[in-house]
């Protein structure tokens, strides 16, 4: 393996796009708090205290909000927390909110789920030709949502917009997928534009028998940049948005208020990259089978870019259609539902997956949407490795 | 250990690169002979497993080589004509990088002993990418007997080389010729001359005669002449007549040319050598060392 990772760091091209997607990967959060990240934290600094105390006093949602009366009272503003009545008014909002979430909004919301579906399935039932997947998929939901989830006020940190927009779907997964790309095409395609594949080949281990140290000193490199960006996340997170718990439950995030899973943050977290990874690994497996069959370097790294990132860019310009278009948003809904199942980069945003009860009809039957994709992405992958191989080893003959 | 070529047919779309080529081949050293395009490096290829053949087929000891695979790609040493490096591995790791594919053992002895073989140990930490044709050329000798190989195949081994590299090679083959099937193409007639046990005379793709220097020599005798002329004469000569060459000695400027009949009334019988052999076969003048 040590020379395959001697191959692939000996171009300097390779070097500058590692140094760029490490360099964007920093860029992109710092971006967000750029020039304020020392009042960002004092803000957050500001929530926490408001949160402790309100735990401290064992204050209701309710008695918080009226603390907001109090502020403004007698027409004058005066703040109980800190020097500023803005920020006392921000930090009472953020933690009352919490509060109403955690102790009543989150049950009361999934009971009013579970009793719909109930009321869907029975009214369903009476019909003369009932809608078999709809009764089985509400059957199955009601299972996963019947369960006891205990949420606790606490700051979870990372449903802060900025995080989100730095961590999650951004414009750096382009830079991955050309890093995977191109690492890719560098191992793959060097033995032939350098013509040592005469003396590889003639040598009793062939260009063939090193396919998979190749493939998997590229899938390392990619593991380690994912590794390097989860450290990354995580430490920000700490550190800019005050998260503290990842044990805490991803239900915890109002967004994930829905989520049917039994699933911490840091489980989120893990879910998140080990997905990331499969997607990664199938733009590898894709571009490696692609660089054996046509051996040149700029036509596979062009075609491989187009279908990776291609892929990629119809998945994120039906995210950000869907969040803007009002007229036939349902439309790039259920186009986008359906990209969610067959396309790997699709897993580059697994939000989408764990909002709510994502399944899809197969064959009748409710079939999660993210588990498919996961099964179909290693499928591609498998597959393309394995062709890519045997590939590999008729390329041989025909030198 | 034998050899042996059986009917091997290879063509390209139209072009017929080889055609029938059967020859049994033991231990000793095996000069293929002939012009550019002759069908060297294709038959070379096809024996090195890079090329598979239209038809025919090679066998060691009476097996199928391509059957054979690993087992045969194990005691086989070829130097390509294009040489193909990774630039950014010295030596040396392109040594021990190619040892680890090749299983050799004690490899770090063997790479030591092979770069002093072909005078690289100065250079060895060099990264090849910076190495001079000769050097690559060496380093390529070097790799060819790495895993010192039963059947040594090597393409134009001493292209690029200047002479005192070549006298060092023609050693090294010298050295390492014993006991195995050593496989070298040229068209430079001189680096074969004293080295070779027997020369294969390759023409548009066909064997087209095979035998020891010596042999081959016997078969020219009584058609090499000298011709004495004034240096004028002999460069007009040559406008004329691609089969021949300038000679300087004593005594003046002599053309030396192959030809069945006696092509001047001043011309005199020469002693036939292999360059004649090839002028004869091939009608044209071999490069020179």
């Amino acid at each position: 393996m040590k020379y395959e990772y001697k191959k692939l760091f000996s171009s300097k091209l390779m070097l500058i796009m590692l140094a760029l997607t490490f360099a964007y990967m920093v860029y992109l959060p710092v971006r967000e708090v750029w020039g304020g990240i020392e009042e960002n934290r004092k803000t957050v600094d500001a929530y926490e205290n408001i949160i402790a105390k309100a735990q401290a006093d064992n204050k209701t949602y309710g008695e918080l909000y009226e603390e907001i009366n109090d502020i403004f009272a007698n027409g004058e503003a005066k703040p109980i927390y800190s020097d500023n009545a803005v920020n006392d008014v921000g930090g009472i909002m953020f933690a009352a909110d919490k509060l109403q979430y955690v102790t009543t909004g989150f049950e009361a919301d999934r009971k009013e789920l579970v009793k719909g579906m109930i009321y869907q399935n029975v009214t369903e039932q009476q019909k003369e030709s009932p809608d078999k997947y709809l009764i089985r998929a509400n059957e199955k939901a009601i299972s996963q949502y019947n369960r006891r989830i205990e949420l606790e006020f606490e700051n979870t940190g990372i449903n802060s917009s900025g995080y989100y927009s730095s961590f999650n779907y951004s414009m750096w997964e382009y830079v991955m997928i050309a890093l995977c790309v191109m690492m890719t095409v560098r191992l793959f395609t060097l033995e032939y534009t350098t013509s040592a594949y005469r003396l590889v080949n003639t040598s009793k281990r062939t260009v063939q028998s090193l396919f998979f140290k190749k493939y998997l000193a590229v899938l390392s490199i990619a593991a380690l940049v994912l590794l390097i960006q989860a450290v990354f996340e995580i430490a920000f997170g700490i550190y800019a948005y005050g998260a503290k718990n990842f044990s805490l439950p991803l239900q915890q995030i109002a967004e994930f208020e829905y989520c049917p899973y039994i699933l911490s943050i840091a489980g989120f977290y893990v879910i998140k990259y080990f997905v990331r990874l499969i997607c990664y690994t199938a733009v590898i497996s894709v571009t490696a089978l692609i660089a054996v069959l046509i051996k040149r370097p700029l036509i596979v790294n062009i075609t491989a870019i187009i279908i990776s990132a291609g892929g990629l860019a119809a998945n994120m310009a039906l995210f950000v259609a869907i969040d803007k278009s009002e007229k036939s948003r349902s439309a790039l809904i259920s186009v986008y539902d359906r990209l969610r199942i067959f396309l790997p980069q699709s897993l580059l945003n697994l939000r989408e997956y764990l909002k709510g009860f994502d399944c899809f009809s197969l064959f009748g039957f409710p079939c999660s949407r993210i588990v498919f994709c996961i099964a179909l992405a290693v499928i591609i992958s498998a597959a393309c490795a394995v062709l890519g191989y045997i590939q590999s080893g008729k390329i041989r003959r025909a030198a | 250990m034998e050899l042996e070529f059986k009917n091997v047919c290879k063509s390209y779309r139209s072009k017929q690169a080889l055609t029938d080529f059967s020859v049994i081949l033991q231990e000793g050293v095996h000069a293929l002979l002939g012009p550019n395009g002759a069908g060297k490096s294709t038959l070379m290829n096809i024996l090195a497993g890079l090329l598979k053949q239209t038809s025919g087929g090679v066998t060691l000891d009476g097996a199928d080589t391509d059957k054979m695979g690993a087992a045969f790609r194990e005691i086989l040493g070829f130097m390509p004509q294009e040489l193909g490096f990774y630039k950014s591995f010295s030596a040396v790791e392109t040594l021990e990088y190619y040892a680890a594919l090749r299983d050799v053992k004690d490899s770090k002895k063997r790479i030591d002993e092979l770069l002093t073989l072909v005078n690289l140990q100065e250079d060895k930490k060099r990264k090849v990418g910076g190495y001079s044709g000769g050097m690559k050329r060496r380093l390529g000798i070097a790799l060819a007997l790495l895993n010192d190989p039963k059947i040594l195949i090597l393409d134009e081994p001493t292209a690029g080389l200047d002479p005192k590299e070549r006298m060092r090679f023609r050693n090294v083959i010298s050295q390492v010729g014993f006991g195995r099937i050593v496989i070298l193409a040229t068209h430079i007639v001189s680096d074969v001359e004293s080295i070779s046990d027997d020369c294969l005379l390759l023409k548009e793709g066909r064997l087209i005669d095979k035998g020891s220097p010596d042999e081959l020599c016997a078969k020219v005798e009584g058609k090499v002449w000298d011709i004495p002329m004034t240096e004028q004469q002999a460069e007009s000569y040559l406008l004329t007549h691609s089969c021949a060459n300038i000679i300087k000695r004593e005594g003046g400027v002599f053309v030396h040319t192959v030809s069945d009949e006696k092509p001047d009334k001043n011309a005199s019988h020469a002693k036939a050598g292999l360059e004649d052999v090839y002028m004869n076969y091939f009608g044209e003048v071999t490069e020179n060392a």
